[in-house]
């Protein structure tokens, strides 16, 4: 008799896929249809976004890279896999921030929901329209868990006016109006809110989140700050938010971890480079490994800071950059059910280059 | 305790061949499905496997042996690393086999419900078919060619990623 055999069943095939790197996935999805149903079937990309396989996104010269959080972490600093692919966007394109595996970009024309693992681009209309220029709007951007849905929200610094788009829905609705907003920056997404520092005259700033599923505001208390000049920031670490409070003087950084309940921990301070320029700081967060490690920015570089050894090592490759973020791999599509068609969205074509001009 | 010393309660499996295979109770509880039935007290002496064959069976029963000698990870916090080094290259020899017999080991691995083997198993497959076209993975695994994607479906897969394909 002939050697038949059998097929394996489909929650075994569930489990091999989720063992393969993304770049075999897009492949596997043309073995056959039984795959190619597994793939791209929305539990599929659930599973495969818990892995939380981390990932940094950053561009530099105008190409935009990303590479795998771990690898950066773990034989730092030299070997690293990065994906190019340039992308052209226009000189006022700011990146607002990520959520899972989705980034949010703004643009002078309206906002790119994009995913960086499959390289599919969702454009969606500004919240506002004319004569609110881009630059005069705070945008946040974030996912909602209880509706399982990804939302930007845009706050008009002018009139404190607020929209919340959703992916889902693929409309903008009218929320209650920001307290006030002196928003200097986009905020920042953790667990379900966005969190802004709003800038009020001769204070310190107030962080106030907004809450995607109630759409309300809160304001959070300060930690109690050492007394002098400093500049803020919010950041996450190790899934809570923390706050980031340089000092050019002392030149160090001092890191403020949320503690639940409103209560502040202050967990480390990281002094500058010897080398520092003078108005460079620790500004944003990316990870923390489990062995101890924090990756974060200082200036328009990307360093770790080693927590046994109290070291700072910067990412060679990884300096002159803006737009860094981290995100989760994953196959999660930036285009919602929902008026799809009626937004025009399409997807992005990597062109390697040939300068053609590819709108994301 | 020490795995020879509870007097040894023999089991004995069948084969779908009717071969019989004489095993130390210890062994067989490796087995999620089997250790359900001895507890549920429905296993007689002879344990009757219909889907399974010999050659198979045989592999199986290797691997229980040697998982169920070595120390368990909880059985105590200090385990010395080179028995946990030692399984490790075990499973990496046992897991030097054709396709055939790694996909029989896994279906049967699934029904007895012996979780370390199918992780084992999945990791072997997923390694084989990394980076590998879809036309390759076909053959490797020999799959139906009745369900292949259409003309279009296939055009749309390569289009969505066709980087990937690079």
């Amino acid at each position: 008799m002939d050697v038949q055999v059998p097929a394996l069943l489909p929650e075994i095939i569930f489990h091999i896929l989720l063992l393969l790197p993304v770049h075999s996935l897009f492949r596997c999805k043309s073995v056959c249809r039984e795959w190619y149903k597994l793939i791209t079937n929305e539990t599929f990309v659930k599973a495969h976004l818990a892995k939380k396989n981390k990932c940094l996104f950053y561009k530099r010269k105008n190409v935009l890279n990303t590479c795998c959080v771990n690898e950066l972490l773990l034989d730092n600093p030299m070997s690293k896999t990065s994906i190019h692919y340039p992308l052209i966007v226009d000189d006022f394109a700011r990146l607002v921030g990520s959520a899972n595996g989705l980034l949010c970009i703004v643009q002078l024309e309206g906002i790119s929901i994009y995913n960086p693992t499959t390289r599919i681009c969702n454009r969606v209309y500004g919240g506002f329209v004319a004569p609110v220029r881009h630059y005069q709007v705070a945008y946040g951007f974030g996912y909602e868990s209880y509706t399982d849905d990804y939302k930007v929200v845009a706050v008009c610094k002018s009139n404190n006016k607020v929209k919340v788009y959703s992916l889902k829905t693929g409309i903008w609705k009218k929320v209650s109006d920001f307290p006030d907003a002196n928003l200097l920056q986009d905020g920042l997404f953790l667990d379900g809110c966005i969190y802004w520092l709003d800038y009020l005259p001769n204070n310190l700033p107030n962080i106030v989140s907004f809450d995607l599923l109630k759409e309300t505001y809160t304001q959070v208390t300060h930690p109690r700050y050492d007394e002098g000049e400093k500049r803020l920031d919010l950041g996450v670490l190790g899934d809570r938010l923390c706050v980031l409070s340089s000092y050019a003087e002392k030149a160090l950084t001092d890191i403020w971890v949320m503690d639940g309940n409103d209560s502040w921990r202050n967990s480390l301070f990281i002094m500058y480079p010897q080398d520092h320029d003078g108005w460079s700081r620790f500004c944003q967060t990316y990870c923390m490994s489990n062995y101890g490690k924090i990756l974060l920015r200082f200036g328009y570089r990307v360093c770790i800071y080693d927590l046994n050894n109290s070291s700072l090592t910067f990412v060679n490759e990884i300096d002159d950059c803006q737009w860094v973020s981290s995100f989760d791999e994953s196959l999660i599509s930036p285009i919602g059910p929902g008026l799809r068609y009626r937004l025009r969205s399409w997807k992005v074509k990597s062109q390697m280059g040939d300068g053609s001009s590819i709108a994301i | 305790m020490s795995t020879s010393s509870s007097s040894s309660k023999k089991i004995v499996l069948k084969s779908a061949d009717n071969e019989t295979f004489e095993i130390d109770e210890i062994v067989a509880l490796e087995s999620q499905a089997i250790k359900n039935m001895i507890e549920d007290e429905c296993a007689d002496n002879v344990i009757p496997l219909g889907n399974i064959d010999s050659k198979t069976l045989s592999k199986i029963i290797e691997y229980c042996k040697k998982h169920a000698e070595s120390p368990k990870k909880d059985d105590n916090a200090d385990i010395d690393e080179k028995a946990v080094e030692d399984l490790k290259s075990f499973d990496a020899e046992f897991a030097k086999v054709d396709m055939p017999l790694i996909q029989d080991i896994l279906m049967a691995a699934n029904f007895l419900n012996i979780d370390n083997l199918i992780g084992l198993m999945c990791r072997t497959i997923a390694d084989r078919i990394k980076g590998k076209t879809p036309e390759e993975i076909r053959k490797i695994l020999n799959i139906n060619k009745n369900d292949l994607l259409s003309p279009e479906q296939e055009a749309k897969a390569r289009e969505e990623n066709s980087w990937a394909f690079d």
